[in-house]
């Protein structure tokens, strides 16, 4: 009989086997669909990892997506630098970004935190259209080809692109999952349970939530400096709302505080207005409709329910 | 061990606590009595450095605690356990205890007595703590509090709304506790609890002391603890 960590292990373990093994029985389309829904699960995860594990709603994470894509982006353009050091310096800014923004967001809780982070994130998307000269404003800019090439691989070639956001969303959610089982990451738990108790066990609490912040930040920063790099385009609707909307949907229809939640939610929708938009032209009706239907018969997502019902040892 | 020297405390601008002193020694059990409103959940908190003094000191040996930040006071060998339990419900019993051991070093022995004074957890060590039973749960808040290895340790109503057989249970924990040296603060409304437990009774009404009752003139005085106890 297997234990629940034996069982965890091997769910996990198999989900990336799974995402490794269908590049090669994928068509094209979905092929390409599956690349960019890793790097956008990878964004969720960070994100789940501030919302789900420390319960921090945090409406402004476009801020840290968009610090990632325009530090790697300007960085090659400004700069010239190369795809390998120009990501490097998109996760750096975005975790410098984070710790600023955590610092001062962080004097707050509940409704004025998310009122906080939001925006600080509206003011970030505005900083993009104000340094249009640099930026190309909402029209945003693209990265040549010849220069999306990292460690001698093309990474405009679909196979190598692939590889490529396999090889980002399997760190993320490695990451994420030892993290949770951690020392650090039962401390975020306990804190979003209840954190004066946190507290009261001698933990400094809002050393660990400014960690997680950090932590969230530097991980949706590389999901957002891999996305530039992968699709060669860097714009200004990534740091939009809509994309700090975006991750607390995927993650909250996936389940959150769920290793694996991100990923199913960010599948789920990514699919659902893929295929309704192929049905009318109002397919966010029927993708609203889905949702209304989704929180009220999984009001914990589809891995969360799955977790309660089922299987108690998800993680 | 732990004392309190003219405490004064409250919530905002609203004083509840005036000039509250008393010392709770190693291997004895304080009880904190009073009836309700009186102040005796408002002296623990004070004491956790949940709430700013107005006035006053908490000192533990000659370390200031009223000047530390809440989360260093537990650092110097404060367990807490509060009414209501609070525990992290979504953690696993396991890690429950985990958690309230990761501030002491990771001392592995710790947890060993912890079980062995709570059979019932190790029964329950995966289980998540929302699933258990009332009992269940102030066990294992009792047990995450002992996991700091406190020097004191605050107890708020323990055994309030527990079956017979559990309140037997924590009784003999709490006194398990005092018998290893450790200053236990005692919240309890329970007549027959104070009279089994107690060391020394501080009484509190309508926020100030208004006496300390030694164990003798707990059992030749009950009609003075009767007093101060009940709604």
């Amino acid at each position: 009989m297997m234990g629940g960590m034996q069982k965890s292990l091997l769910l996990h373990g198999g989900v990336l086997v799974v995402l490794f093994a269908l590049q090669f029985v994928l068509p094209a389309y979905h092929h390409g669909n599956l690349a960019r829904i890793m790097v956008l699960a990878s964004y969720a995860m960070g994100y789940n990892l501030l919302f789900g594990y420390t319960g921090l709603l945090s409406l402004g994470h476009a801020l840290f997506f968009a610090a990632g894509l325009y530090g790697m982006g300007l960085a090659m353009s400004q700069f010239g630098l190369s795809a390998g050091i120009a990501l490097m310096v998109g996760i750096l800014l975005g975790a410098l970004v984070g710790a600023v923004i955590g610092a001062l967001a962080l004097r707050t809780e509940g409704v004025a935190f998310m009122i906080v982070t939001l925006m600080f994130a509206q003011a970030g998307y505005l900083t993009v259209l104000y340094f249009g000269a640099y930026t190309r404003g909402d029209e945003g800019f693209v990265i040549a080809q010849a220069d999306r090439v990292l460690l001698s691989l093309d990474l405009s070639d679909p196979t190598v692109r692939y590889f490529a956001a396999f090889s980002v969303f399997c760190a993320v959610f490695i990451m994420c999952y030892l993290a949770v089982q951690s020392r650090f990451g039962k401390v975020l738990i306990a804190i979003r349970e209840n954190e004066d108790r946190a507290r009261m066990l001698g933990y400094d609490v809002a050393r660990y939530k400014l960690a997680a912040v950090v932590l969230s930040a530097s991980l949706s920063a590389l999901a957002g400096a891999s996305y530039g790099l992968l699709f060669g385009y860097v714009g200004a609707s990534f740091a939009s709302v809509q994309y700090s909307i975006f991750p607390l949907l995927w993650v909250l229809l996936g389940g959150a505080g769920t290793v694996l939640g991100p990923l199913i939610g960010t599948l789920f929708m990514f699919y659902l207005i893929d295929l309704s938009s192929g049905i009318t032209t109002a397919y966010m009706l029927i993708a609203g409709v889905v949702l209304v239907f989704l929180t009220l018969f999984a009001p914990q997502g589809l891995m969360g329910e799955l977790r309660r019902r089922v299987w108690r040892w998800l993680p | 061990m732990l004392r309190l020297e003219g405490v004064s405390a409250g919530y905002g601008r609203a004083q509840v606590l005036r000039e509250v002193s008393f010392e709770a020694r190693p291997g004895e059990i304080l009880c904190l009595v009073g009836r309700n409103g009186a102040g005796k959940t408002t002296t623990v908190k004070a004491i956790m450095g949940l709430l700013p003094l107005m006035a006053g000191a908490v000192r533990l040996g000659d370390v200031l605690l009223s000047d530390l930040a809440p989360h260093k006071v537990p650092q110097q060998g404060i367990g807490y356990v509060p009414q209501g339990r609070r525990l992290f419900g979504e953690l696993t019993v396991g890690e429950n205890l985990a958690v309230g051991r990761l501030t002491n070093g990771k001392d592995a022995s710790v947890l060993e007595e912890v079980l062995q004074l709570f059979p019932r957890l190790e029964e329950r060590y995966g289980q998540r703590a929302n699933t258990l039973s009332g009992g269940e749960q102030q066990m294992l808040a009792m047990g995450r509090a002992m996991c700091l290895r406190p020097k004191v340790l605050l107890l708020d109503e323990p055994t309030e709304g527990l079956q017979p057989s559990m309140i037997e249970a924590i009784r003999d924990a709490t006194e398990q506790m005092r018998d290893q040296g450790v200053a236990v603060v005692l919240v309890e409304q329970r007549m027959d609890a104070i009279v089994a437990l107690a060391d020394q009774v501080a009484l509190l009404e309508n926020g100030r002391m208004c006496g300390v009752l030694s164990r003798d003139a707990v059992a030749t005085e009950p009609k003075k603890l009767a007093h101060h106890l009940g709604v």
